[in-house]
């Protein structure tokens, strides 16, 4: 994340305020983060790729809220991202087209062709699928934690600020979560 | 605390994703402008002016403007609600299927040793039409997980609510889906399938209520299509079918023959 350049078209901030980004900069780093934050809070690749643009739009839109120094720059992003995270478990219904069955039964990447290489595409999905099945189980707040840190790399110090935690116990609780998935992990192989 | 055996998991965006998305704020940049905030928020007061006086003249001058888009026919099935629409509904920032899902695949053999119901194929398909040798599994990550002892050697690792099995014509792309799903798990809460105008046709399938679908959404147009395929969907008392049709054009009688020889 680049600060302090000369405003191009796209810049984050405006004329009054001190702090200007560098948009495509911000938007190359952060974007990976978030879709892997989203990818590890729902499990499923084209929601986080939804949720990671229904973030990255609302950011945009707020802009101009945004006054705060570089280094609060990630809080604020995924405090953007927890929220539209949260308002997609709150209202997650089922719900379906006819199109789906056909095109995408499975929603996992796994069904646009299934038959054209069925291993791959099984393994591919079925791994991280055996993951998500073990994040469920944890509460929303350990979820999350493993989201912010594993999936979009987050610092202890960051995740700490956004859940209201301190520095250490996030790393404590992160320290036990991992150990209660590896086990249940190498039990499921 | 660095951990690869939960990091190995990330992955990169899609390219085409990253590319598509970062169009689109460039497109808002540029649909905004780079006017100052103060005078946007003015201008945007009086846009909302202006459309609303448009659309209080359209209430009074031509009431039937609102009656085309509102006028919907519904057909019914045993838990299931088919929604006659002029075009496929407005597509959302956010998946219109947000089920969590897992899946996988496997063989038939495999599928009916871990299934909780009976997966019947027909006896009959049309001609040059080939069984693909696996099948698709689908659950909710809520389903419960598979003892795996009871499919030794297999990677099957939950019980699927939805079983998906594949014919290919040999000679052209087509292809023949048949989908069987737990009654009432699938489309539990908002079962409002969207399909064209005039498309579906009642019938039953060996005593069960089912409807004849023609057609298909065209996803470039919007529209309804009927040279790309079809549907036949039934109603057992404990589970859904699907016989789903796609890549060209399809006579339905073919479907129901093939409903009518499930064995």
């Amino acid at each position: 994340m680049r600060a302090e350049r000369l405003p191009r078209r796209i810049v984050w901030g405006v004329a009054q305020s001190e702090t200007i980004l560098d948009w495509e900069a911000v938007y190359t780093e952060a974007l990976p983060r978030l879709y892997n934050f989203f990818r590890y809070r729902v499990g499923n690749d084209l929601v986080a790729e939804d949720l990671a643009a229904t973030t990255f739009e609302k950011a945009w839109r707020k802009r101009n809220s945004y006054r705060q120094d570089l280094a609060a720059f990630t809080t604020w992003l995924f405090a953007i991202a927890r929220n539209v995270a949260n308002d997609y478990y709150r209202r997650r219904r089922p719900e379906f087209y006819l199109d789906e069955l056909e095109s995408d039964p499975g929603n996992v990447h796994l069904a646009n062709d299934p038959a054209d290489n069925p291993e791959e595409i099984a393994l591919r999905s079925a791994e991280f699928a055996r993951l998500s099945v073990l994040l469920r189980q944890l509460s929303p707040r350990s979820q999350e934690l493993i989201a912010l840190k594993y999936g979009a790399g987050l610092a202890n110090r960051d995740i700490a600020n956004m859940i209201g935690m301190t520095e250490s116990n996030v790393g404590t609780l992160a320290s036990r979560i991992v150990a209660r998935l590896r086990s249940e992990w190498e039990v499921d192989r | 605390m660095k951990d690869p055996f939960l990091e190995c998991f990330r992955e990169k965006p899609r390219p085409e994703f990253s590319r598509k998305l970062y169009q689109k704020l460039q497109e808002q940049d540029h649909t905004r402008g780079s006017t100052p905030h103060p005078l946007r928020k003015k201008r945007s007061v009086q846009g909302m002016a202006a459309f609303t006086i448009v659309f209080v003249l359209t209430l009074i001058i031509l009431p039937g403007v609102l009656a085309g888009p509102i006028r919907t026919n519904l057909h019914t099935l045993p838990g299931l609600t088919f929604c006659e629409v002029d075009r496929t509904p407005v597509t959302t920032a956010i998946n219109p299927n947000p089920l969590i899902k897992k899946a996988q695949v496997a063989s038939l053999q495999d599928a009916r040793r871990t299934a909780s119901f009976p997966i019947d194929i027909p006896s009959w398909t049309p001609e040059n039409f080939v069984m693909q040798n696996t099948v698709n599994l689908v659950g909710s990550l809520d389903n419960k997980e598979v003892d795996r002892t009871a499919v030794p050697g297999k990677e099957i690792y939950f019980e699927p609510y939805a079983v998906g099995i594949t014919w290919r014509d040999s000679r052209t792309p087509r292809r023949i889906q048949l989908w069987v799903v737990k009654h009432g798990i699938w489309f539990e809460g908002l079962p409002n399938p969207s399909i064209g105008r005039g498309s579906y046709q009642a019938t039953d399938i060996n005593l069960c209520s089912g409807a004849l679908i023609e057609g298909q959404w065209n996803p470039q147009t919007h529209r309804w299509d009927n040279s790309r395929g079809g549907y036949l969907v039934w109603v057992a008392p404990d589970l859904d079918y699907y016989l789903v049709a796609s890549n060209g054009r399809f006579p339905t009688e073919d479907l129901k023959r093939m409903a009518l020889a499930m064995q």
